[in-house]
């Protein structure tokens, strides 16, 4: 690439996952989808993890066990599949972004 | 305060018989498309919840799915070592043209739309070919 001259800049550095009971071993992402509105990662061991895309937002969607190899999407529409088979569609309406207090739990 | 996103679970889509390695979305929301390794395509309607078309597409696990921007041809890739270029019909998929790019087998696909269609395939021996897609 000699001759290029774009020098990358990363906005948002974040771990997936911290929570150790989530992913109780080695979990490896296995697809990453961005859209207008999101990024979204999905896991070897299963899990989808939804961030908005300044990286604060964030939702982990478990489907069934498993692999997840493959993510499409549409919109707010999401569409998962992997080891177990079958095809799973979600709705990520922004819309229906709440607000979460940590004191409330 | 942390802001969460709400997502709610649709539907879940039953048919395929091993591992689904690849999807695409109409931009109409309606179609999918999904590719697995029991070596089949699946066009399946979301609004009911139905498979409309089962293709027996490859000869071994379907790896790699895309489509045009205008949303009249897909291209699937697989572990045989060809891709194959479909058009979309309204009851399913109709082949096209199949490519053979090697016999290790493609493990990506890409189309490029920048002037006239072509497919780019990656291979698990390392290589990469570029087709055009009208003349197969």
């Amino acid at each position: 690439m000699e001759g290029l001259d774009v020098l990358g800049k990363c906005v948002v550095s974040q771990q997936i996952s911290s929570d150790i009971t989530i992913d109780p071993e080695r979990s490896v992402p296995t697809v990453i989808q961005i859209t207008e509105n999101y990024v979204i990662v999905a896991m070897s061991r299963g899990g989808i993890f939804v961030f908005a895309t300044n990286g604060t937002a964030k939702q982990i969607l478990s489907s069934s066990e498993g692999a997840v190899w493959a993510l499409a999407t549409q919109e707010d529409m999401l569409v998962s599949a992997g080891t177990n088979n079958t095809i799973e569609t979600w709705n990520l309406a922004t819309a229906l972004v709440l607000l979460f207090y940590a004191a409330s739990f | 305060m942390l802001p969460w996103i709400c997502s709610q679970h649709q539907q879940t889509l039953q048919g395929h018989t091993a591992t689904v390695r690849a999807l695409a979305i109409l931009r109409n929301k309606n179609t999918i498309f999904s590719a697995s390794r029991d070596t089949t395509i699946r066009v399946w309607n979301i609004a009911k919840g139905t498979c409309i078309d089962v293709i027996a597409a490859h000869t071994g696990t379907v790896r790699s799915l895309t489509l045009s921007k205008a949303e009249d041809l897909l291209v699937s890739g697989g572990d045989d070592g060809t891709a194959s270029i479909w058009r979309i019909a309204d009851n399913g998929l109709v082949r096209l043209h199949i490519l053979n790019h090697c016999e290790n087998g493609i493990c990506h696909i890409a189309l490029l739309e920048d002037g006239r269609a072509q497919v780019a395939t990656a291979g698990f021996d390392g290589s990469l070919k570029i087709w055009d897609v009208e003349d197969g």
